[in-house]
C-alpha cells in the first residue's frame, strides 16, 4: 500500500513540495482560525469599572441577607454577575489592602504594609499594563497611601483628595484634579466623585476604558448625605453579644474617633452604604444608557472589613473574619454565562489585578502574586486555592500585633509576634472565632499541617 | 491652701492622702471589672445596663476622681504636695496599666513615646484644671465656714484651669483631636521610622 501511495504521487508532486504543501496549508489553517482574533482583538477588549469602597464590611448587603439594610444597586451586580462568598483582603488595612489591589501583590512586596510606610513608585499597577494594551485609564477617588501623591504611570485621568492625611471628607472636600487643587463641585463626597466617572465613562472614544473609582465611603466619620441621615435611627441593631456602647473607648479604641455610642455610628455607617449604593446605581444606569454594559466588566469591592462589636472590637487590622472578609462581586454579561450565583472559592484582593488582567488578554506578570479568578467566572466549580496568608505589620499607635496567619477553607491559625499567644479556630465548627483550639486534641492534630502551610506561603509557595 | 488650719489635730498621712485616693482607686477598680466581665450577664437587657453603668463610673472615675480626691485631701490637712499626689494616684495607675497592656505589641521605646499620645496627656494634665476649681472651692468654703481673710483667687489655681483648658483644646478639641494626633505621629515616624 505505502509503495502504491507514493507511486501514485511520485509523479505529480515532490516530497519537498508535499511538505511545503501540507506546512503551508497547516499555518494557513491556524492563521483562519485565529484571523478574527487578530482582526478585532481590540474591539473585543472590554471596558473595565473598578469600584472600591472603604471599610465595607463583607455582609452588610440586602442580597446576603441583612436584616435592614437595602442595598438594590449592588444586589443587582450580584443578580447579574458573581458574589463571591469568600473574599477577604490579605492585610485589613486601607493603604495596604488598597495597594494590594492594585499591584496584585501582598504588602510584604509592594512595600505599603501599614498606613506609614510610603507607596513606591516603581511599583507597577495593572491601570499601567492596561493602559499600554491600549486602554483609556482614570483613577478617580482615595488613594490614601502614605507619602506623596504617587506618579501614577498609565493614568491618564488622576482625580483624588489630600486633606486629612489623604482621608478627604464627606462634605465640601477639595479636589486634586490633575494636580490642581479645585474646590470642590457638589457638597457630598460620593456624588461629586460618581459625577467625575460619569463624565470619563461618556466620553466619546475608540478605546477600551478602565475606570478606577475608589470612593472615601464607607469610612469613619460615617457621614451620609442630609437625605439619608436618620433612615436607620429606629431599627433594631442585633448587635453581638459581647459588645456594648462603650467599646469605642477601650482597650486603645479611642485611636478610631468614634467618640460616642457604637450603635449610633453604625447606623450611620449603614446609612453611608445606601447613599453609595445610589451612587453605585448612577454608574450602572449610564453604562445602560451608553449601551456598553454587556461588554463592561464591573467589580465592586470594599477594602477591608469592620468590626461592630464582635470580639469586643471596632475598626479592623485582626485577622478575624469581621475584618478580612470583603464584599466581592463582578459582573460581565459577555462573559459570565450563568449570572446571578455565588462562588464558594476563597478569592483575595491580590487577585484583581491578574483577573483583570487576564479578562482583557494582557499577560500577566510574574511578579503578581495573586491568580486570575477568570476560571471561576466560567465555571463555578473551577478548582482553587486551599490556603492563603493573612499578614498584619505594626501600625502604631493602633493595638493589634504583628502577625501572620494561615487561612484555609476550614482552619485558620495566628501567628503573633510578640508576647500574645497563637491562635487556632476551627471556620466551620465556630464561626465566631471564640474558641482556640491551640492545646486541645483537636488543635494539636491539625497543627502540624497548618504550620507547614504558613511556612510555605511565607516563602511564596502557592496552595 | 489652709485647709489643714481648720483640724485642731492632723490626720495622720494614710487619712489624709491615702484613703481619698484609694476610695476613688477601688472605685476604679470595680466599675473596670464589673464593665469587662458584664458581657456573662445572660440578659442582654441587663448586661447593657450594667455594661453602661460601670463604664459610666470607670471613665468618671479616671477622668474626674480628683473632684472627689482633692477636697477630701483638703479638708483632711494634706498641703498642697499630697493633694496633688493623691488626686493623679487613679489617673496615673490607669496609665501605667494601660501601657503594660500596649507594651505587648510595641518596643519600649515605642512604648514610653505612647505615653506622651494626646489622650494621656489630656487625662494627666486634666485633673489639674480640675484641681484648680476645687482649690478655688475649698477656699471659699473655708472662707465662709471661719471667716478668716483666706484670698480664694490666687495665680497658680486659675494657671492650672487655663493650662487644662488650653491642654483639653489643643489635644482633643482642635480639628476634633486630628490636628494634634497627627503631629504626635509625624513624631514619632521621626523617631522609629
Amino acid at each position: 500500500m505505502a509503495c502504491t501511495t507514493h507511486s501514485m504521487f511520485e509523479k505529480s508532486i515532490t516530497r519537498r513540495d508535499a511538505l511545503k504543501t501540507i506546512g503551508g496549508m497547516f499555518a494557513t489553517g491556524l492563521m483562519v482560525q485565529s484571523f478574527p482574533n487578530v482582526l478585532f482583538a481590540k474591539e473585543k477588549q472590554p471596558n473595565i469599572i473598578f469600584i472600591l469602597s472603604d471599610d465595607h464590611r463583607w455582609d452588610i448587603l440586602s442580597c446576603l441577607g441583612h436584616p435592614f439594610i437595602q442595598t438594590p444597586y449592588m444586589d443587582r451586580l450580584a443578580k447579574e454577575g458573581v458574589l463571591f462568598e469568600n473574599a477577604f483582603v490579605t492585610t485589613s488595612l486601607c493603604s495596604p489592602s488598597r495597594a494590594s489591589f492594585i499591584t496584585g501583590q501582598y504588602a510584604h512586596t509592594h512595600g505599603v504594609k501599614n498606613n506609614i510606610t510610603p507607596w513606591n513608585n516603581s511599583n507597577v499597577t495593572f491601570m499601567e499594563l492596561l493602559k499600554g494594551a491600549g486602554y483609556d485609564t482614570a483613577f478617580i477617588g482615595k488613594w490614601h497611601m502614605p507619602g506623596h501623591l504617587p506618579e501614577l504611570r498609565g493614568v491618564d485621568q488622576f482625580i483624588t483628595f489630600t486633606v486629612q492625611a489623604g482621608q478627604g471628607r464627606y462634605f465640601d472636600c477639595p479636589l486634586i484634579v490633575d494636580g490642581k487643587e479645585i474646590p470642590s463641585q457638589k457638597p457630598y463626597i460620593t456624588e461629586e466623585l460618581t459625577d467625575y466617572a460619569l463624565k470619563f465613562i461618556s466620553q466619546k472614544r475608540q478605546k477600551p476604558f478602565c475606570l478606577y473609582l475608589s470612593h472615601k465611603a464607607v469610612h469613619h466619620q460615617f457621614r451620609p448625605p442630609p437625605e439619608l441621615a436618620g433612615i436607620y435611627s429606629n431599627v433594631p441593631l442585633n448587635i453581638p453579644k459581647e459588645a456594648d456602647s462603650w467599646i469605642t473607648w477601650t482597650k486603645g479604641s479611642v485611636w478610631y474617633g468614634l467618640l460616642g455610642p457604637m450603635e449610633s455610628f453604625f447606623r450611620r455607617y449603614c446609612e453611608t452604604i445606601v447613599s453609595l449604593d445610589q451612587q453605585i446605581g448612577r454608574v450602572l444606569d449610564k453604562l445602560d444608557e451608553l449601551g456598553i454594559a454587556d461588554n463592561t466588566i464591573v467589580v465592586y469591592a470594599g477594602d477591608n472589613g469592620y468590626f461592630w462589636g464582635e470580639h469586643h472590637l471596632v475598626d479592623k487590622r485582626w485577622p478575624y473574619e469581621e475584618s478580612m472578609r470583603i464584599p466581592f462581586i463582578v459582573r460581565y454579561p459577555d462573559f459570565i454565562r450563568n449570572p446571578g450565583r455565588k462562588a464558594e472559592q476563597m478569592v483575595l484582593n491580590i487577585d484583581l489585578a491578574p483577573t483583570l488582567l487576564s479578562l482583557a488578554d494582557v499577560p500577566v506578570p510574574k511578579s503578581m502574586e495573586g491568580r486570575s479568578i477568570k476560571p471561576i467566572l466560567k465555571d463555578s466549580n473551577a478548582p482553587w486555592r486551599k490556603a492563603w496568608l493573612y499578614e498584619y505589620f505594626k501600625d502604631f499607635p493602633y493595638q493589634v500585633p504583628e502577625l501572620n496567619a494561615v487561612r484555609t477553607s476550614r482552619y485558620k491559625y495566628i501567628e503573633y509576634k510578640g508576647r500574645k499567644p497563637a491562635d487556632l479556630f476551627d471556620i466551620v465548627k465556630d464561626a465566631r472565632e471564640t474558641h482556640n483550639l491551640m492545646n486541645t486534641p483537636e488543635g494539636k492534630q491539625v497543627l502540624p499541617e497548618l504550620k507547614k502551610m504558613l511556612d510555605q506561603l511565607k516563602k511564596g509557595d502557592q496552595l | 491652701m489652709k485647709g489643714q488650719n481648720i483640724h485642731l489635730e492632723r490626720p495622720s498621712f494614710v487619712q489624709r492622702v491615702i484613703v481619698p485616693a484609694a476610695i476613688v482607686l477601688a472605685i476604679m477598680i470595680i466599675s473596670l471589672l464589673v464593665y469587662w466581665n458584664s458581657w456573662r450577664i445572660d440578659s442582654v437587657g441587663a448586661h447593657r445596663i450594667v455594661a453602661n453603668i460601670a463604664a459610666v463610673v470607670l471613665f468618671v472615675s479616671i477622668g474626674f476622681g480628683s473632684l472627689l480626691v482633692y477636697p477630701m485631701a483638703y479638708f483632711r490637712g494634706a498641703n498642697a504636695g499630697e493633694r496633688i499626689f493623691a488626686s493623679l494616684i487613679t489617673p496615673i495607675i490607669w496609665l501605667i496599666k494601660e501601657s503594660i497592656r500596649v507594651s505587648v505589641f510595641y518596643t519600649f521605646a515605642e512604648t514610653l513615646y505612647y505615653g506622651l499620645n494626646p489622650l494621656y496627656l489630656a487625662v494627666f494634665i486634666g485633673p489639674f484644671g480640675l484641681m484648680g476649681i476645687c482649690e478655688l472651692v475649698c477656699r471659699s468654703i473655708i472662707k465662709k465656714r471661719s471667716d478668716t481673710s483666706i484670698r480664694v483667687i490666687t495665680p497658680l489655681p486659675v494657671a492650672a484651669i487655663f493650662a487644662a483648658l488650653v491642654a483639653l483644646y489643643v489635644f482633643l478639641i482642635w480639628g476634633g483631636g486630628v490636628h494634634w494626633f497627627y503631629i504626635y505621629m509625624e513624631g514619632y515616624k521621626a523617631l522609629f521610622i
